[in-house]
C-alpha cells in the first residue's frame, strides 16, 4: 500500500499537507515523520487534504491523534479537508467528528484558520 | 581439541614421501654408478695384462730373467695390482712378482665365477685370506703365432668397494641432508598451513559457545583467508538474527503479559441486580486482549456498567486499562447521582495526562436507577448500543455523543459528551457490545454487520436474556464458520424481569 506526501506552506502560515494513498501500519511512520518534522518547525495552523487519501487505519488515526494533542497543547490544530466516504465513515465511527474540524473542500478549511 | 595435528600429518607426508624418492633415486643412482666402475676396473685390469703380455712375450722367450722381473716390476706398480705372473703351456711359472715362485706349478684359485669369456678371460674369487679379487688372463703370444703362456694378473676387488662404499656414504650423507631440510620444509610447511587452520578451529569454537562477537583474523590471501572472512561474515549475520530473535522474543513475551493483565480486569462473577438478570459473554483474540467489561454495585439502587477497549497494544495499553478501570470505579461513586457523562468527564480529565500521545480509550458507561428502572448511559467514542423492546418487538439503537477519552485534556471533551436515559418495561432488554461482533469477519473477508446482529435480536429478543446472548453468540460463531478472530468479543444483556 503506498503513500505519496507533500506539503505546501501558504501566504498566511498554513501548511497544506496533501496525502495520497493509504496510510496503515506500513506507512504510518512516513506519514509520522512529515508530521513530526512540521511539530519540530513550530508550525501551528495544518490542513491534511484527504481528497486523494483512500484509507486511514487505526495506526494512521493514532498517529494523527498524537499530533493533534501535541499541536493544541502548543496552541496549534490539525484539521481535515475532503474526506472521502470510507475516511469518513471509520472518522465517524468513532466519533472524531467531534474532536478534529473537518470541512469538505480545502477553501473551506483555509477559511477556517483565519479570523 | 584435534587429537592429531594436521602439521603432522602433511610433514610426515612429505619426509615419507622424501625417503622414498631419494631411496629410489639412491638405488638406481648407485647401481649405475657401481657397474661403471666395475666395467672401469674390467677394462683397466684386461688392458694391463694385454700390455704385460705384449711386452714380456720377447722375453719369455729369450729367457730374459732380468727383463722379466723389470716387466713384473713395473707392471705391479699400477694401482691395486696384487700379482702378476706368467704361466707356460705346462703350467710352470715362468714370471712372478713373488720371485720364489718361480718354477713352481701354478696353482689356480678356488671357486672362481667367470665374469667374462673370450680372448681375455675375467675371474671374480675370494682367497684363503677373506679377500675378494679379481684375476685377468691374457695369453702371451711370441712373433705373431707361438702361444708361450698366459698372464695372469690380479687386481683387488676392494678398489671397487671403497669407491662404492665412498659413494654410498656420498649419497647416504646427501640423502640424510635432504631429509633433514624436507623434515624442516615439511614442518614449516605443516605449521604455515595449520597456524590459520587452527585459528579457524580456535574461532569456531569461541564462536559455538556463544560469543557472537569474535572475529577470526587470519591474513593469508588464500582459501583459508577467504574461509576466515566468510565465517565471520557468518557469525555478523548470526548476531543479527539472535538480536531480532531476541527482540521478537521480548514483544511476544510483553504482548503475553498485557494480556494477561487484561483478563484480570474482567470480573469473574456479576453482581447481582434485584429484579434484573445479567449475561455477559467475553472472548479474546489471540493477540490482542484489549476490550474491557464490568459491573459496579455503587449502592443499593444503583448500579454501573461500563464497557470499554483502548487502541493501543501490549503493556502500556493495558496499564492504561487498569488505571482507567480504578478511576472509573472512584468516579463512578462519587458521581452516583449525576448523569452518566459526569463520570467520564471525571476520567477524561483525570487519566488525559497519563495516557500516551497516541493512546485513547473508548467506554460506554450506563448508570441503572433500580427504583426508577431508568438506565442513564453515555460513550465516549464506543458503538452504537442497543435495547430490544418486548411489547413492539423492535431494537433500537442509542449513542450519546462523546469522542474518545484521552484524545482532549477537557473543554472540547465536556462540550461535546452528552448522556441518554432508556426506561425499562418489563422485558425489556439493554444489549452493550464491542466492535468485535459487529466486525467479525468469514473466510470471505465479509463483515458480520449491524444488520445481521439486529436480526438475530429481533428474532430471539423475547427468550430470556442468557438464551439471547447464546442466540447472538451461535450466529455470530456460524456466521464466521472457523475464520481465526482478529478481534476481542464482549457482549453484556441486562434484562429487566
Amino acid at each position: 500500500m503506498n503513500l505519496i506526501l507533500e506539503e505546501k506552506k501558504n501566504a498566511d502560515g498554513v501548511v497544506i499537507v496533501s496525502v495520497k494513498g493509504f496510510i496503515d501500519t506500513s506507512t504510518s511512520s512516513a506519514f509520522e515523520d512529515v508530521i513530526k518534522k512540521l511539530y519540530s518547525e513550530s508550525a501551528t495552523k495544518i490542513i491534511l487534504d484527504l481528497s486523494n487519501a483512500e484509507f486511514i487505519s487505526s495506526a494512521g488515526w493514532g498517529v494523527m491523534i498524537a499530533y493533534l494533542k501535541k499541536m493544541r497543547n502548543g496552541g496549534g490544530d490539525i484539521k481535515l479537508a475532503s474526506m472521502n466516504e470510507k475516511v469518513e465513515r471509520v472518522f465517524k465511527l468513532m466519533e472524531f467528528d467531534n474532536l478534529i474540524d473537518s470541512f469538505k473542500t480545502l477553501d473551506e478549511a483555509l477559511k477556517s484558520y483565519k479570523g | 581439541m584435534a587429537k592429531s595435528s594436521i602439521k603432522w600429518e602433511i610433514s610426515f607426508f612429505i619426509v615419507a614421501f622424501m625417503v622414498v624418492v631419494i631411496g629410489v633415486l639412491s638405488f638406481f643412482i648407485l647401481r649405475a654408478q657401481k657397474q661403471e666402475l666395475t666395467d672401469e676396473v674390467k677394462l683397466r685390469g684386461i688392458s694391463i695384462a694385454k700390455n704385460l703380455a705384449n711386452s714380456i712375450s720377447d722375453f719369455i722367450l729369450t729367457e730374459d730373467e732380468l727383463s722379466i722381473a723389470r716387466i713384473i716390476s713395473e707392471t705391479m706398480n699400477n694401482k691395486g695390482v696384487e700379482y702378476a705372473l706368467v704361466v707356460d703351456e705346462r703350467n710352470i711359472i715362468k714370471a712372478h712378482n713373488n720371485l720364489e715362485l718361480l718354477g713352481t706349478n701354478y696353482k689356480e684359485p678356488k671357486n672362481t665365477e667367470i665374469l667374462d669369456e673370450g680372448q681375455y678371460k675375467i675371474l671374480f674369487y675370494i682367497d684363503d685370506k677373506d679377500n675378494k679379487k679379481l684375476d685377468f688372463s691374457a695369453p702371451v703370444i711370441a712373433k705373431g703365432k707361438i702361444k708361450l703362456g698366459t698372464v695372469h694378473l690380479g687386481i683387488s676387488y676392494s678398489l671397487i668397494e671403497d669407491v662404492i662404499k665412498a659413494a654410498y656414504i656420498k649419497v647416504g650423507i646427501i640423502s640424510a641432508l635432504a631429509i633433514i631440510i624436507g623434515i624442516i620444509g615439511a614442518f614449516i610447511l605443516g605449521v604455515t598451513i595449520t597456524k590459520p587452520i587452527g585459528e579457524l578451529a580456535n574461532g569456531a569454537r569461541v564462536v559455538g559457545t556463544g560469543n557472537l562477537d569474535y572475529k577470526i583474523k587470519i591474513k593469508s590471501n588464500n582459501e583459508l583467508g577467504e574461509l576466515a572472512n566468510i565465517f565471520n561474515v557468518m557469525t555478523v549475520n548470526l548476531k543479527k538474527a539472535q538480536e531480532i530473535m531476541i527482540k521478537q522474543q521480548r514483544l511476544e513475551r510483553e504482548l503475553e503479559v498485557a494480556r494477561e493483565i487484561q483478563l484480570s480486569l474482567i470480573p469473574k462473577d456479576i453482581t447481582k441486580i434485584p429484579g434484573y438478570e445479567i449475561s455477559a459473554f467475553y472472548k479474546s483474540a489471540k493477540e490482542v486482549g484489549g476490550d474491557y467489561y464490568d459491573v459496579l454495585a455503587i449502592n443499593k439502587e444503583r448500579f454501573g456498567f461500563v464497557m470499554g477497549d483502548v487502541s493501543g497494544k501490549g503493556v502500556p495499553a493495558a496499564l492504561i486499562m487498569t488505571m482507567a478501570r480504578s478511576i472509573l470505579h472512584s468516579e463512578a461513586l462519587k458521581n452516583f447521582d449525576k448523569p452518566a457523562n459526569e463520570t467520564l468527564k471525571s476520567l477524561n480529565s483525570i487519566i488525559f495526562k497519563d495516557i500516551k500521545d497516541d493512546m485513547f480509550i473508548t467506554i460506554f458507561y450506563g448508570l441503572l436507577d433500580i427504583t426508577r428502572n431508568i438506565i442513564d448511559i453515555a460513550s465516549a467514542g464506543h458503538n452504537d448500543t442497543l435495547v430490544f423492546r418486548a411489547k413492539s418487538e423492535n431494537v433500537e439503537p442509542y449513542n450519546p455523543k462523546g469522542f474518545p477519552i484521552g484524545t482532549d485534556p477537557g473543554p472540547r471533551f465536556d462540550k461535546v459528551i452528552k448522556h441518554e436515559e432508556i426506561l425499562f418495561e418489563k422485558g425489556d432488554k439493554l444489549i452493550i457490545f464491542t466492535d468485535g461482533i459487529t466486525e467479525a469477519m468469514n473466510k470471505e473477508n465479509k463483515e458480520y454487520g449491524d444488520i445481521r446482529l439486529l436480526d438475530v435480536i429481533k428474532k430471539s429478543g423475547n427468550k430470556n436474556c442468557k438464551e439471547l446472548l447464546d442466540a447472538i453468540i451461535q450466529d455470530v460463531h456460524s456466521f464466521v464458520n472457523g475464520a481465526e478472530q482478529s478481534d476481542d468479543i464482549a457482549l453484556l444483556i441486562l434484562e429487566r424481569k
